[in-house]
This record gives C-alpha cells, structure tokens and sequence, in this order.
C-alpha cells in the first residue's frame, strides 16, 4: 500500500488541492456546456444530428416543398 | 461567529450520507419520469426515404409512400419503416425505404447518442451510400455485403443492424422477396476472454492468505490498461450506468462484453461487497499507478476538505446520471476523461483535465480515483446501501424476536 501523507502536507498541500479544485471546476463547465448544448442546439454543433441519402432533405413536412422532386442526394449531414 | 465545520464528526457524517443517498436515489427516480414524459417523440416523415413521395399514409410500423396522379390515381413509390440497434452510446434509430422492387432507395439515421466524432467519421466516409440499392432482404452484414467504418465499429454495426431488421420487416411485408434470418452468433473475442480472465484472477488473488497477490493485481492493471483501456478503449464509465437506468441495453449477442462488464461489476459489489475492478483492473486507474509507481506517489489526505471533496465528488456522479437519465441520452454527461488517454478523441476540457491528471499522479496515488471519478461515489451507494438494509434487517429481527435475541 502507498504510503499515506499527513494532512495537507508539504508540496501536496501547495499544488493538489488547487489542481484537484480547477479540475472540477472544468468538469463542471464541461457538463454546463453539454446540456447547453442540448436545450439550445443552434448555439452549438448538436450532438444528435441526423443523416439521411436518398429520401429527401430531412426537413418537417410543413418547410419541404412538395413541388420539387427530391433527388437521391446526401443531405442533413451533420456539422462539423 | 461560528466556524463552518467542513470535516464533522462521524455520526453527523453518517446521518447526512443516508439523507444525501435518499435524496439522490428519490431524483433520479423523479429525473426518469421526467425524461419519459419529455422525450416522446413527433411520428418521422417517411418522404425523406422514399424519393418523389407526396404523401405518407401510416399503417401500424409500415409508412406506404404515395404520389397522385394526374388521373387522380394513386401510385405508391414504396414503403418505410423505423427500427433501431444499440450502438456505442445507446441506440441508434433508422428510417429505411424500400421500393416495390423491394431495394433499398433510402435511410435517414432519426436519432442516436453517438459520439459525434464518431457518427461524422461514419457519415462522412460514406458508410450510408453502400445501403441504396441493396436488396431488402441482403444480409447488410459488416465485412460481408457492407465495409465498416475503422475505429467506428460500434456505430457503423448499430445502423447496419437497425437497416437490416427495417429492411427485412419491409421484404416480409411488402415485397416478394424470401428473407433468410440466420441465428445471429454470439461475439466472443478476446475482450471477452481477457475480462474474464481477469475476473477469474482476481476471485483467485481476493482470497485471504494468496502468496502473490501484489504481483497478480499488477498483472491484472497492466492487462487491463493495455488491452480494455489502449487496444480496445473499453473501460466501465458513468455512460453504462446510465444505459443500465436508462433501459438501453445492448443485444448480448454482439455486446456480451457489456453484460460480463456491467453485471460482473454489479453482481461482485452487491453479494460479495467488493470492488473487482477499480483497484484491480480499470485502464485508467492503471495508468495512474503506473505514473504513482515512476514518481513516488502518496495517498493524498486533503485534511479538512476532505468530506467536502467527497461531496463534491458525489455530485458530479449524481449530476452525470441526473442528465443522463433526463435527456435520456447516456454518454452525453458522461465527463470520463479515458477517451483523451485511450482513444485520443476528447473535447478539449477533458484534454486539460487528463494532463492535469497525469502531471498529478506522479505525486499523488490515482488523483482521479479518489476525487472525481463518478464510479467511486456508485459503489459506495451500493455498500452503503448494503450496510444500513442489513442493519434495518437486523433491528427488525431484534425487536420481532427479542427473547431469542436475548
């Protein structure tokens, strides 16, 4: 077993709580991002993209025109 | 004024480790209820699979996509269906389209908690153009018919799987086409063997009085760095509980190595309260002690901070699942940093964090296990949880049977 440091000693005490502290700081940031990046889509590159080929553009039935053929195209791809 | 007491005494601990795992199994509970009635999901538009279709009529799981004509007849253009398979993250959903000729004309991937990174490499490769024009009722089978995507096996398999049993529902129903289904085989790889393997070890290495089980736990975390964690990036995350909770559980045909992980883990901690993988084969754990073993490594004790580190820790397990089980997507809050060391595919957070990390296991023994992994707050709940059931247990038979316990 490794041998135990007394409480909040020496360089320990200087350097591992900070880094312990800052790293859950982004670990938290990183979680705020990740559910920001759900509830407002359009601010961030969304993680549950779709993809569809050869069907039409993937659009809602109200915003597709239903006049124009749709082409055995690639579309909807996601971003990034 | 009074000093806040960040280290209180044991029972005071004790009696706030029980409201605080009430509180987080009572929101959970409450985060999943929620997550089921926020994520229904709108009827897919069965045009985007079928080309020139005007119109989609529903009937049962089969969309039947029509055009009219100018004689006001109808024509139908084919037909569309939506299934899904479990990919890396959860499932991956599929819309597919088959034309009277019963080939495939179109897929739209609805939705999955893939990795984007990983969903953009299948997409982008050109995994989804091999499908059209494939018959319905082909085998759609990676390495077979269809190239997977290298090092995105799970997610290329997962859309192949979801087409596959789409296109054969659709050749059944529709089309004149035979449809073979032939029992899928059970995937039993070295992955497989070797988590076994270490299983079996450390059963052998846990029992009191073993000669060599320093030298068989070091065995054990060099093998399990090596091949779960570099070779096949398939370390226990956050993400597993929350497919667990979730109810997102892969086929244990082609993911059997999910239930030995899962269940072996869960089964060990629950009947034998014991932990057979943090100390004794996680890949990151390893790599950890590796760096603790170079620069001397000591068990860090963070004095009076020490409970509040502890919560804080519980928090960001609690958190991860909270989201998890809300959005009903697993891996999205999983915060696990294994990505960046084994796979080099992280945001840039977690890049920080990982070199943090390292830099800080050379002078304190597994940095990560002790203050931040969401695993270790889990198992505790599981012991915790264990411990008081059998206390309760036992004071019931007490007050049940008080002359026998006199």
């Amino acid at each position: 077993m490794a041998e135990e440091s007394k409480p909040g000693n020496g360089i320990l005490k200087i350097i591992a709580l900070p880094l312990i502290a800052i790293c859950i700081l982004l670990l938290l940031a990183y979680q705020v991002e990740q559910v920001s990046s759900v509830i407002s889509p359009e601010a961030t590159p969304t993680p549950i993209s779709a993809y569809s080929i050869g069907g039409g553009s993937g659009i809602s039935v109200e915003e597709e025109d239903h006049a124009s053929t749709p082409t055995p195209n690639v579309s909807g791809l996601p971003p990034g | 004024m009074t000093k806040l007491n960040l280290n209180p005494p044991r029972e005071v601990r004790e009696r706030w480790d029980r409201r605080l795992a009430l509180f987080a199994v009572a929101t959970i509970a409450l985060a999943w209820l929620v997550g089921a009635l926020i994520n229904g999901k709108p009827q897919p538009d069965c045009r985007t699979v079928l080309p020139g279709a005007i119109q989609c009529r529903v009937s049962g799981e089969i969309y039947e996509g029509v055009i009219t004509n100018s004689d006001n007849t109808e024509t139908v253009l084919g037909w569309a269906t939506v299934s899904e398979a479990p990919g890396y993250a959860g499932p991956v959903k599929v819309m597919v389209g088959v034309n009277p000729a019963g080939e495939v004309i179109g897929i739209k991937v609805l939705e999955h908690t893939e990795t984007p990174s990983f969903f953009d490499k299948v997409s982008s490769e050109g995994f989804f153009d091999q499908f059209i024009g494939m018959q319905a009722n082909s085998i759609f089978a990676l390495g077979e018919d269809l190239d997977g995507i290298t090092r995105a096996t799970f997610t290329s398999r997962a859309v192949s799987d979801a087409v596959r049993e789409a296109s054969y529902l659709l050749a059944d129903e529709k089309t004149s086409l035979t449809v073979s289904r032939e029992p899928q085989p059970i995937k039993f790889g070295l992955p497989e063997t070797i988590l076994l393997l270490l299983y079996g070890a450390g059963f052998v290495a846990h029992r009191g009085g073993f000669r060599y089980k320093a030298i068989v736990r070091w065995a054990m975390l060099i093998t399990g760095m090596v091949v779960l964690g570099f070779v096949y990036n398939l370390p226990f995350t956050i993400a597993h509980i929350n497919s667990l909770l979730i109810g997102f559980w892969p086929d244990w045909h082609s993911d059997l190595y999910w239930y030995l992980l899962v269940g072996g883990i869960f089964f060990v901690v629950t009947v034998d309260n014991k932990n057979p993988y943090c100390q004794w084969f996680c890949p990151f754990g390893a790599a950890q002690e590796c760096l603790g073993a170079i620069g001397g490594a000591k068990v860090y004790n963070p004095g009076q901070y020490r409970y509040l580190l502890k919560n804080v820790q519980r928090f960001l397990a609690w958190s991860a699942i909270i989201l998890g089980v809300l959005f009903r997507n697993p891996s999205f809050s999983s915060y696990e940093i294994f990505g960046a060391l084994f796979s080099f595919n992280a945001a840039a957070v977690q890049w920080v964090v990982l070199i943090i990390i390292l830099l800080l296991s050379l002078f304190v023994r597994r940095p990560w296990c002790q203050f931040l992994c969401p695993i270790d707050p889990i198992t505790d709940l599981i012991h915790s949880s264990r411990r008081w059931i059998t206390e309760a247990l036992r004071k019931w038979q007490k007050k049940a049977n008080p002359v026998t316990e006199s």
